[in-house]
């Protein structure tokens, strides 16, 4: 298969309880998952354990059939998968101006253009702007384009939205759906808020206590959730909106 | 188990401390007993010295003597009168341990009120000039080392005031000038310590929610500020112990007081290593045990560190 | 080059610091060269003489100029202070370069390792050091800086570590940047100013320290003089001559100031962004108005919130009125900077410094609070009112158990004693289904699940039979599960004792689920007012409506964009004479730019301040 398949993932921190235990999950080319649960469910470790920030205490990650991530395997970058971070504030070297951010990751991965802010929405204006002189939106913006800069198949999206306002939070989707459609990249969206992962998802994987409960395509999951902790997530939004 | 691991380690730096003390004879360039027999002996009378002082050992034989003599506190004579160690130091570990303890009782009544006053006072960024005048004032008197200060002290409140005695054992107020002059850098470096620290105790939402309770300022600061704010107060009160040992050891020179400091000095400018190696070990053991006693005292002070209760 | 030669100028402490180390480089090359001979040659008939017009600051013992020699000796302490500094440095960066990118147990091991060494004194490790170096000017100021080179390593490894955890590292490192790349690029920048700090903290004590060495007589050794040495050999006939021991004295405690001030000037330079905060100054508080009459529990009208005092003061909210009646819900949205936080700070009194706010009403339950901080307004605020912030768990003292912090309001404000505010207290608990509420209250926050601390701070809020809560996103960085548990715990304090709740958040959707009554706020006005229901089915001001618009549900279609709002808020300084939506606005007319809506009623007790809807 084409794509990422974790087999088996499990997480511990030293001789800690089990932080993510025994998860499976595919997620072909193009495809964009969804990982929703409360904090502490494990999700976001998942995610850093994809890109090599935590080492697996038992299972493996591949991709495009090649292991990436196992027990024991010296930890190498992937520049196929990128991460974006929840806070932007701390997702961008502060003493580098966005210009250089940008061509650095350019460099890294053999481009020699540096890549664009248009495509993320915003004006070239910015290029000599350090971060501290940037809105969240802004930095979030730019911490996507840097992503986008190694062209990778997947971009895990660790609540990428969650520290916005509501307004700044619809432009980020919307640029993130205008993404995929274009240039067919796919998606690993980590997220508390069932309604974000509904909007940019196809597939959905619910976790509690670092076990995966459920998954499956979104709107079969999210009409007739089969575990009741999917069903108690839905029920804390139902009450929200009578 | 934690007691244990605290105590262990304890005795993992003890024993640290007793193996420099004992490289430190052989880490000296040139022959020991050359030097202790002095550079104009004949053949015979260096081996004489180096077969006396156990010289011509392994080494690991002369460590193990060296520990055995050390339990049976025996620490040899001293090269330069000749006397048993024990004798040549005496009461000077009192003496500089009375002083230390004053100066860090004085340290951390002065350096937690003004800090916390300070932290008071120019919270949210209030009063910039009282904050600009504490911390110039604070490095101003911070980069004085102390035996100015001792030497300042001594000239305005024992010579020109006659208020107190310059120094000496025979009266307790003798102790007085000495401590002062040893606790006011840490106290400067303490204060603002404290008060970076009780800036940030304050902007935590619990003091927002103590001061919403509209509780009197006095049991905001004294009941919800000040604990948490001493915490880190004792953290570097391990560390101001230390400095104060040493000021201790440059001031007890100032004020001619005969405790491990001036000891310490002359014997290092005789090489006379016995009462070196003895001095290294009692300040070094002092310092170990006052930061395992702070690490307990955090332990105890701190709920959150402290086992949980039934 | 040149603007950070203006910054370190601008900086109080840069141009002072830098006057004085270049005095004392030109002294440190050029008294030597003058006066050397000068400095050395002995005069038994000139000894111990106090100052005169010959000799400025008297002799010595031997009868040399002390001034003469202070300055000559310049040289010797500033060059082996440095000399210090440097082997500390050095030594330092490769030791904590070194320990930093050990895998984490090496680190750890080394780092207590370093810890237990930086236990002791440096000049007691310096005297040690000086013993098994051979004699010499040079050796003392080794001694020196290899007794700072665990100090210096340790700060290395504090301040690397730091930085290495940052995301912007792990995003770099995902991008397939280098480690050495990661250490110049990523790391060095980062540390760059707080090690500028420490390095020269370390040069100003390495410089004290060698003093020190030459005044206990174990550094620089006669005939070679430094400060430090002067100083031992001034203090003998100090009460003769006190300038020759103060001469130098002051030289040493000066130099090393200069190091100290120049670092944290450096520190300025470096990071700009960080000394930017503007400062105001304060002004008085406004003046008691009277007692006003209003059924209302909360009423206040025409609120202004200014960031400093006087009329220049840019406003933060302005002319906001806001009515919540007993056991009403009232939400107040918006997004962040549009006022909703600091106008609830407003009406509990408790403003940061140095935000200023006036008012032409703001009363609860009918008490004036513009009157000064007086103690029947500290009871009415301290029982009456009640305030919860982001995280509600975060509201308790870690230090402190329970049953203090839960009896604290009862008993200082309405005279209970110990055993009544703990009932009180235990009531509060078993209303907000704490289970086991009485081994609780021995109990640390710390001891308390997540969702039992939320709980519990929400008991302490309503310790006091609090008529109004003030709630400031209390649900923000919570999750759903956790997020509902609050807002139920809400409900019922309203149904059960009638509490009005003043709920403060960015998210409709929390709203929704909670208020009668919405308030929208927009740059610091009130944009729209009414009932929740209506405001979200049909909102009438165009922020609003993008708000309600971009706000994402399970209902949201999925096959278009979300309507989004661009831009940003005007800031405080920057809010014009019109309405402050106008740049955003896809409906604004001449009229707007110009011309500022009121705050209009329309049908079904709404309000909003928009031109572009018919009243």
């Amino acid at each position: 298969m084409n794509g990422l398949r974790l087999r088996g993932v499990t997480i511990r921190y030293g001789a800690g309880p089990r932080v993510v235990s025994d998860v499976d999950l595919d997620l072909p080319d193009g495809a964009a998952v969804g990982v929703v649960g409360e904090s502490g469910s494990g999700k976001s470790t998942l995610a850093r354990s994809v890109v090599g920030m935590v080492p697996l205490a038992a299972g493996e990650i591949t991709r495009d059939g090649r292991r990436l991530r196992a027990p024991g395997l010296r930890r190498v970058p992937d520049p196929g998968v990128q991460l974006v971070f929840q806070d932007p504030h701390g997702s961008l070297n502060p003493r580098m101006t966005v210009a250089a951010t940008l061509t650095e990751a350019a460099r890294q991965s053999g481009s020699p253009e540096r890549p664009s802010l248009e495509r993320v929405g915003l004006a070239d204006g910015l290029l000599r702007r350090y971060p501290h002189e940037l809105s969240g939106g802004q930095l979030q913006r730019v911490a996507i384009a840097r992503a986008l800069a190694a062209k990778p198949k997947l971009l895990i999206l660790d609540e990428v939205t969650s520290a916005l306002d509501v307004s700044v939070q619809a432009l980020i989707l919307n640029l993130l759906r205008d993404l995929r459609a274009d240039l067919g990249i796919g998606y690993l969206v980590i997220a508390h808020d069932l309604p974000v992962v509904r909007y940019l998802c196809d597939k959905v994987a619910v976790m509690h206590r670092g076990e995966c409960v459920e998954q499956g395509p979104c709107a079969d999951v999210l009409r007739a959730p089969s575990h009741p902790h999917t069903r108690a997530l839905l029920d804390a939004l139902n009450e929200e909106s009578p | 188990m934690r007691i244990l691991s605290r105590l262990g380690t304890m005795a993992a730096l003890l024993a640290a401390l007793l193996v420099a003390s004992f490289l430190l004879l052989h880490l000296v360039p040139g022959d020991p007993a050359v030097r202790i027999a002095g550079l104009n002996a004949t053949p015979e009378q260096v081996a004489a010295v180096r077969h006396r002082l156990g010289l011509d050992l392994p080494l690991h034989r002369q460590f193990a003597e060296y520990v055995m003599d050390g339990l049976r506190l025996d620490f040899g004579r001293s090269f330069r009168t000749g006397e048993p160690v024990t004798g040549v130091i005496g009461g000077s570990l009192g003496v500089t341990l009375r002083l230390a303890a004053m100066g860090i009782t004085l340290t951390m009544l002065t350096g937690v009120a003004l800090g916390i006053a300070m932290a008071a006072l120019t919270r949210e960024g209030r009063r910039p000039g009282v904050e600009t005048a504490f911390t110039t004032g604070t490095s101003l008197v911070g980069a004085v080392p102390e035996y100015v200060t001792g030497a300042v002290l001594a000239l305005v409140f024992a010579v020109g005031l006659g208020w107190l005695p310059v120094a000496g054992l025979a009266d307790p107020a003798g102790l007085v000038l000495p401590a002062v002059a040893v606790s006011l850098a840490p106290v400067c470096v303490l204060a603002r310590v404290i008060r970076v620290e009780t800036l940030a105790v304050l902007a935590h939402d619990y003091v927002r929610t103590a001061r919403a309770k509209r509780l009197h300022p006095v049991i905001v600061y004294g009941r919800h500020v000040l604990p948490n704010a001493l915490t880190s107060a004792l953290t570097v009160g391990g560390l101001i112990f230390a400095g104060l040992l040493g000021g201790a050891v440059v001031i007890e020179n100032v004020f001619a007081l005969p405790g491990l400091g001036s000891q310490l000095v002359q014997s290092v400018m005789a090489r006379d290593y016995p009462v070196v190696q003895v001095v290294i070990m009692l300040l070094g053991a002092s310092i170990v045990v006052v930061n395992s006693c702070v690490d307990g005292a955090l332990r105890l002070l701190d709920p959150r560190t402290r086992t949980v209760s039934s | 080059m040149t603007a950070a030669l203006r910054a370190f100028r601008s900086t109080s402490a840069g141009p002072v610091a830098l006057a004085v180390l270049t005095l004392l480089a030109v002294v440190a090359v050029v008294a030597p060269i003058l006066w050397g001979d000068m400095a050395t040659a002995l005069n038994p008939a000139t000894a111990v003489l106090g100052p005169s017009a010959e000799h400025w600051l008297g002799t010595d013992r031997l009868g040399r100029d002390v001034l003469v020699r202070t300055l000559v000796a310049t040289r010797t302490s500033l060059g082996l202070g440095l000399l210090a500094a440097a082997v500390a440095a050095l030594a330092g960066l490769l030791l904590g370069g070194l320990v930093a990118v050990l895998s984490r147990r090496a680190r750890e091991v080394g780092l207590r390792v370093l810890d237990a060494v930086l236990a002791f004194p440096a000049i007691l490790v310096a005297i040690i050091v000086t013993l098994i170096l051979p004699e010499g000017t040079a050796s003392a100021a080794v001694a020196v800086g290899v007794a700072g080179t665990p100090a210096v390593a340790r700060i290395v490894v504090t301040l690397a570590t730091a930085v290495l955890a940052r995301d912007f590292v792990a995003a770099a490192w995902g991008l397939g940047v280098g480690r050495p790349r990661i250490l110049v690029r990523y790391v060095l920048p980062n540390i760059a100013d707080s090690l500028a700090v420490s390095l020269s903290v370390v040069a100003g004590a390495a410089l004290v320290v060698v003093s020190s060495l030459s005044f206990l007589g174990v550094g620089v050794q006669p005939p070679a003089f430094d400060w430090g040495g002067m100083l031992s050999q001034g203090v003998m006939d100090m009460y003769v001559t006190p300038l020759a021991a103060l001469a130098p004295a002051v030289m040493i405690a000066l130099a090393g100031l200069a190091f100290g001030l120049a670092g944290e000037a450096m520190a300025r330079v470096a990071n700009p962004s960080v000394w930017t905060a503007r400062r105001a100054a304060r002004h008085p508080a406004p003046a008691a108005g009277t007692r006003t009459e209003s059924d209302a529990l909360l009423d206040v009208k025409g609120l202004t919130v200014t960031a400093g005092a006087g009329p220049e003061a840019p406003a933060i909210v302005s002319g906001v009125d806001l009515r919540v009646g007993r056991g009403d819900i009232v939400g107040l949205v918006g997004e962040s900077g549009s006022g909703k936080s600091m106008t609830m700070l407003a009406v509990a009194r408790l403003l940061p410094y140095p935000v200023e706010s006036l008012a032409d009403a703001l009363t609860l339950d009918g008490h004036d609070l513009r009157a000064g901080p007086g103690e029947r307004i500290r009871r009415l605020l301290g029982t009456r009112l009640a305030l919860v912030f982001q995280n509600p768990a975060a509201c308790l003292n870690p230090s402190l158990r329970l049953e203090t912090q839960l009896t604290e309001v009862p008993r200082t404000h309405q005279g209970m004693n110990r055993a009544q505010a703990r009932e009180l207290a235990l009531a509060g608990l078993r209303q907000v289904r704490v289970p086991e509420p009485e081994r609780r209250l021995r109990q640390y926050p710390h001891e308390l699940s997540g969702g039992q601390r939320q709980r519990a701070t929400i008991a302490m809020a309503l310790a006091g039979r609090a008529g109004l809560l003030l709630a400031d996103e209390p649900t923000t960085a919570l999750d759903n599960t956790l997020r509902r548990a609050v807002l139920n715990l809400f409900r019922e304090a309203n149904a059960a004792s009638g509490t009005a709740i003043v709920l403060v958040s960015h998210d409709l959707s929390v709203v929704r689920g909670l208020c009668d009554r919405v308030v929208v706020m927009y740059a610091g006005r009130v944009v729209e007012e009414g009932p929740t229901r209506e405001v979200i089915a049909r909102p009438l001001h165009p922020y609003t409506q993008a708000l309600v618009g971009s706000t994402l549900t399970m209902t949201t279609p999925l096959d278009r964009p979300l309507p989004a709002l661009d831009g940003q808020p005007p800031r405080p300084g920057e809010r014009q004479e019109g309405c402050a939506f106008v740049p955003r606005c896809a409906r604004a007319e001449d009229r707007c730019a110009k011309e500022r809506p009121p705050l209009r009623a329309h049908p079904g007790a709404r309000r909003t301040a928009c031109w572009a809807v018919e009243a």
